[in-house]
């Protein structure tokens, strides 16, 4: 488990390490679910209860697409981003988990 | 003869099966996205309100660009999954927090049944238990700073912490 500002604690799953470790690889990417999705290959069903909890705990943050629906004719995205102490953060649990640029240091 | 006849049958039948399957076929690629949107729609519903709106909109934007109605009917029972756990989760934060605000009633009830007694033998409170008043308070403090939400912490609770901190004050500067 690793810290976060607000208090709790962020679940280091393999999905969410998958999740962290795409956002890792683009600190300042704005991703949508099925950005996500496409890069982690995490199962939607698991991904969405992860980007709202990292968010919760401040390690990502999301806002709208700035789009008209109905000029467009399409939903709106959300896009997600890292947040500095999100990457502090994730970066930290990931050294603490003994990975070296994504890969565990004894593979590398 | 007999032998003609079942050929003749068995060909009509395969026929006649082969045009019903493409029919169901059919049927269903046309069907899909519409069991994906409701079952979309299903799993919106059962989200906790805070998140409704805003994953209504989120995961009809998913649906929207998952090409193929087979790949929209496995997002929308992602989005089933989602909700579950979505739930399951806030059920269980509901939980730990019921615990913990009990837990602080125990220690705030101690701590003013502490300041009761001393005030009423006009006794000055120990180090010890002038420690567990503070620590009443600090965990109310932290407690506040996490949830700070009217909802969570209500106003019977918001009442009995002014009472604490009025003891503390009257009590404990002496």
């Amino acid at each position: 488990m690793a810290e976060n500002p607000k208090g709790s604690e962020v679940k280091m799953t393999h999905a969410t390490m998958k999740v962290l470790k795409c956002f890792l690889g683009q600190p300042r990417a704005e991703l949508s679910g099925a950005d996500i999705t496409k890069t982690t290959k995490v199962f939607t069903g698991t991904l969405y209860p992860i980007l709202l909890r990292l968010e919760a705990a401040g390690w990502l943050t999301s806002h709208w697409e700035n789009i008209d629906p109905k000029e467009e004719g399409r939903p709106r995205r959300r896009y997600y981003r890292l947040t500095a102490t999100g990457q502090r953060l994730a970066t930290e649990a990931f050294n603490e988990l003994g990975f070296v640029d994504g890969r565990l240091a004894w593979e590398s | 003869m007999g032998e003609l006849i079942f050929y003749v049958i068995g060909g009509l039948a395969a026929v006649i099966g082969a045009v019903a399957l493409d029919l169901i076929r059919d049927q269903a690629k046309a069907s899909t996205p519409r069991i994906a949107e409701w079952l979309r729609r299903r799993a919106v519903k059962r989200l906790p309100e805070s998140l409704r709106e805003r994953l209504d909109e989120e995961w009809a934007a998913l649906l929207n660009e998952t090409a193929g109605p087979l790949a929209k009917l496995g997002r929308a029972i992602g989005f089933l999954f989602s909700t579950h756990v979505i739930v399951d989760a806030e059920v269980n934060e509901n939980l730990a927090l019921m615990l913990e605000v009990q837990e602080v009633m125990r220690v705030f009830y101690r701590a003013r049944n502490l300041l009761e007694d001393s005030m009423r033998s006009r006794h000055d409170l120990s180090q010890e238990n002038k420690i567990v008043i503070v620590s009443a308070l600090g965990i109310f403090d932290k407690l506040i700073e996490q949830y700070h939400n009217g909802d969570i912490l209500d106003e019977h609770l918001m009442k009995l912490l002014d009472e604490l901190r009025a003891y503390k004050n009257s009590k404990m500067k002496h």
